[in-house]
């Protein structure tokens, strides 16, 4: 079930919810919670009901690895062990669904064997983002931070419906005491579900009237490519990868924001997982930014584990490399992803090595220039992250390399003209806007304020030019106003006409 | 100082916020639906002239049209890809014939439609197959909101009010719509004049491919041409038409005279007109253009904008057509 979907939105979710409320208002505390479970494994089995079995083994699992990492909290080398066992259990599942045929198809190649036999495994779905979860909470059940004894808590926390597909990644210390604050019996505060709406709404908006359309260049351009490259153009080219960068944002975050949105509308704020990426002013900016609760996990339980910055610049590097392309293998069985993580690794190295030296030579400059320097960083990022999209987005390498080699061979006489189609480029001229003008949903919704990485605040465009035009000093942020409630109505609306005319779109990070 | 306010803040209480959002939902929606049902542009609910509503999203549109108003008022098809959508089948006066051809599509993204055509049609009359290796390619087919609730679909439908607006526009503009004679011709060389370069500078490319065909021969693998699923969809397709008492006719898109030897001699024409003509049996009739006869069409400079018919050449084509097909007539 896709949040994009009429099944969910017209039935899954009002039932769900006014079930919810009503426990909750009558004094059903447990079994608001056991409602609640019930729905979300509902959710998950009406993708592939025989897959329901894999998600409810593994929680078990790993719910008696916990308990007994729990159990042996002074004894060093069973606590070591049991981890290892429990955390390679599931990083086994996951290999066996997502990498196996990848692995078995490359040592085929390398040994030139012909018709190898791969799996054919169907990838279950979300199981990148619940193998991860569980890992991240076995580690802290281990280093003593959490513990938790009630199988159905540990349940929800990993199946609540919201977060189960796509993230964002929540640790226990989260979630669940939120989701045990029961001191009052209403479902979530009129403030929360009003936030809840707009924000699901904005979701909705970027996922359907944005992502969707932006899809139909970008398919273009990589049909283009394999089948017919003399009709596509350099700029055809730039269009179709401009258009994958907004296209996967506002895929994901439309995702997140919809998925933060429901978590309001049941009282629980969902960790922030986009921050304006393409504001970033290097790669690793970016990386603060994009998929925070991923990036988090990786810092948290790759790269500070294997020394991060505390053992010198050489072992940093490595580690931000190693970190890096097991960030790129971990979204896609392919060479596609690891050379687009090893990438953003070299970039990220490249801009720590650059970094001091940019930032004391930036420090000396009138605040105009640094203005201005901060503007080309911000472009010079946002150019580099879209090479990288092409690979990301491109079936083998050389379907990358070809559409690299299109963006700068200067052609321009192709046949595609996407220039031309102007329903694409006007989502694209939008796009734009909603990313460096706006401020993003998280400032709007005030949830940034919130969050532990409020030091990416920063004044949005809009703010700036209504200050120097309108001489206003008013933010441009949601407040419970007529006026808002028309335009998420409208932005709900369009959504709905359009996800009603054509089919639901699957969101690009299901594949993961 | 700063305050969180919005420039027009007529501030509300949040249950109100929350109660007005679902209403203007509910509003704005069932306003929507509503004039969708009474407008009833695919003729779904009621009779009524044929509708003419292919603009945005014609596949859909022709989906939803097959539903009930093209099996209303045509007994007859012409069935193909992008060459075959802009012959305006107005002007084939021997047979009630509407032309269900989409660009950008192989048989398998028109496969459900015509099959719904097929389902709802009572009276079995001609189905023309438009015969270009477009046509049998290894596109897959997009799924539709529609093929699952064609209804539902078409109350939710945006493609009527993209419709009106681009009429509006072209009105006002000057430009007549596109389709005149609402009998599902798209003209391509009208929608998309602009989007081309001029035939000189197409055909000249095509020169330089026929040069370097010559010099260095290069052979088209054979599932590069036809897509075995494609080809297996075509043949249920024309199998399935036959039994319902259809009769069928199938032509071999006149190529312009460059595209055709370049397709000669990379072998691609050959080999899709010897496992096309496998899918017909004696009894259908198979038209190729792509003789002598027709030079006049192929070979001509102005008939063509690439490889796409003009509208010049696509009117003199539905001549040609209208011919040929009346002298089947009267066999």
């Amino acid at each position: 079930m896709l949040f994009n979907s009429p099944s969910f939105l017209f039935f899954f979710l009002p039932i769900v919810w006014l079930v919810f409320a009503a426990l909750k208002k009558y004094g059903k505390f447990q079994w608001s919670l056991g409602w609640l479970l019930a729905a979300s494994l509902f959710f998950y089995g009406w993708w592939n009901p025989p897959y329901l079995a894999l998600l409810v083994g593994s929680i078990g699992f790993n719910f008696l690895a916990a308990r007994r990492l729990d159990s042996l909290r002074n004894r060093e080398r069973s606590t070591r062990f049991t981890l290892f066992f429990s955390v390679g259990v599931n990083l086994f599942l996951l290999g066996y669904f997502k990498y196996a045929d990848f692995f078995l198809q490359n040592v085929g190649k390398l040994f030139q064997v012909q018709d190898i036999p791969v799996l054919n495994a169907m990838l279950p779905l979300a199981i990148s983002f619940f193998t991860f979860q569980q890992i991240a909470f076995l580690v802290d059940v281990a280093r003593g931070k959490i513990a938790e004894d009630r199988f159905s808590v540990y349940a929800l926390f990993i199946s609540f419906f919201p977060q189960l597909i796509a993230g964002p990644i929540v640790h226990y210390k989260e979630l669940v005491p939120q989701l045990m604050r029961h001191t009052t019996h209403r479902v979530a505060s009129n403030r929360f579900l009003s936030l809840g709406i707009t924000l699901f709404g904005i979701g909705l908006f970027k996922k359907v009237i944005l992502a969707d359309i932006l899809a139909i260049p970008v398919d273009s351009l990589h049909r283009g490519i394999q089948n017919t490259p003399d009709l596509v153009s350099s700029i055809d080219a730039w269009i179709g990868a401009v258009a994958f960068s907004f296209q996967i944002y506002f895929d994901f975050s439309g995702y997140s924001d919809m998925a933060i949105g429901l978590g309001l509308m049941f009282g629980v704020i969902l960790p922030m997982n986009f921050f304006s990426p393409y504001m970033a002013s290097g790669i690793a900016d970016f990386w603060r930014r994009w998929h925070i609760t991923l990036s988090t996990f990786l810092r948290d339980y790759i790269y500070i584990p294997l020394g991060g910055n505390r053992k010198g610049r050489a072992i940093q590097f490595a580690a931000i490399l190693v970190t890096m392309l097991l960030g790129g293998l971990w979204h896609g069985a392919g060479w596609t992803f690891v050379l687009w993580g090893g990438l953003h690794g070299v970039f990220i190295v490249a801009s720590h090595l650059l970094g001091q030296k940019a930032s004391d030579f930036q420090s000396e400059l009138p605040m105009l220039m640094r203005g201005f320097l901060r503007a080309s960083r911000i472009g010079f990022t946002f150019i580099i992250v879209t090479l990288l999209w092409v690979l990301f987005r491109a079936e083998t390498p050389q379907i990358a390399y070809d559409i690299w080699c299109k963006l700068f061979d200067g052609n321009h006489g192709g046949t595609l003209n996407l220039v031309r189609d102007h329903k694409v480029m006007v989502v694209i001229i939008v796009s734009a806007l909603v990313v460096w003008l706006l401020p993003n949903s998280m400032m709007f919704t005030h949830l940034a304020k919130r969050s532990a990485h409020h030091d990416l605040l920063y004044v949005p465009m809009i703010d700036i030019f209504r200050k120097f035009i309108f001489r206003t000093q008013t933010r441009f942020v949601w407040v419970s106003s007529v006026w808002n409630a028309v335009w998420v109505s409208c932005v709900f609306f369009m959504s709905l006409i359009l996800m009603y005319s054509t089919l639901s779109q699957e969101f690009i990070y299901f594949d993961f | 100082m700063t305050s969180d306010l919005t420039i027009f803040s007529l501030r509300i209480s949040l249950r109100f916020y929350v109660v007005t959002v679902m209403c203007l939902i509910g509003l704005l929606c069932s306003g929507f639906v509503g004039l969708n049902y009474a407008l009833n542009d695919f003729g779904l609910w009621r009779d009524h002239a044929m509708p003419n509503q292919l603009y945005g999203d014609p596949l859909t549109a022709k989906y939803l049209l097959s539903q009930r108003a093209i099996p209303l008022h045509f007994d007859s098809l012409l069935i193909g890809p992008s060459v075959s959508a802009n012959v305006d089948v107005g002007n084939i006066a021997s047979l009630e014939m509407y032309n269900l051809s989409v660009q950008g599509t192989n048989i398998l993204r028109i496969r459900p439609t015509l099959e719904a055509f097929l389902e709802n049609n009572k009276r079995p009359g001609t189905l023309v197959f438009c015969l270009y290796p477009y046509f049998t390619n290894n596109l897959k087919l997009v799924p539709s909101r529609a093929y699952d609730d064609p209804e539902r679909s078409a109350l939710f439908s945006t493609i009527p009010l993209h419709a009106y607006l681009s009429r509006a526009g072209r009105y006002f503009s000057g430009e007549a719509a596109y389709d005149k004679s609402s009998r599902g011709m798209i003209d391509i060389s009208e929608v998309r004049k602009d989007h081309r370069p001029p035939y000189a500078e197409f055909a000249k490319k095509q020169d330089k491919k026929i040069a370097a065909l010559i010099a260095q021969p290069a052979f088209t693998p054979h599932d590069k041409i036809i897509d075995p699923e494609a080809y297996k969809a075509l043949a249920e397709v024309i199998e399935r038409a036959r039994l319902k008492g259809y009769r069928i006719v199938a032509y071999y898109y006149p190529l312009n005279y460059r595209d055709f030897t370049i397709r000669q001699l990379n072998g691609e024409w050959p080999y899709f007109q010897q496992e096309m003509n496998k899918l017909f049996l004696d009894r259908d009739v198979v038209l190729d253009f792509n003789t002598s006869k027709y030079d006049d069409i192929r070979k001509s400079e102005t008939a063509y904008m690439d490889n796409h018919l003009n509208r010049l050449g696509a009117d003199r084509f539905a001549e040609v057509l209208d011919d040929a097909l009346a002298r089947l007539n009267q066999r």
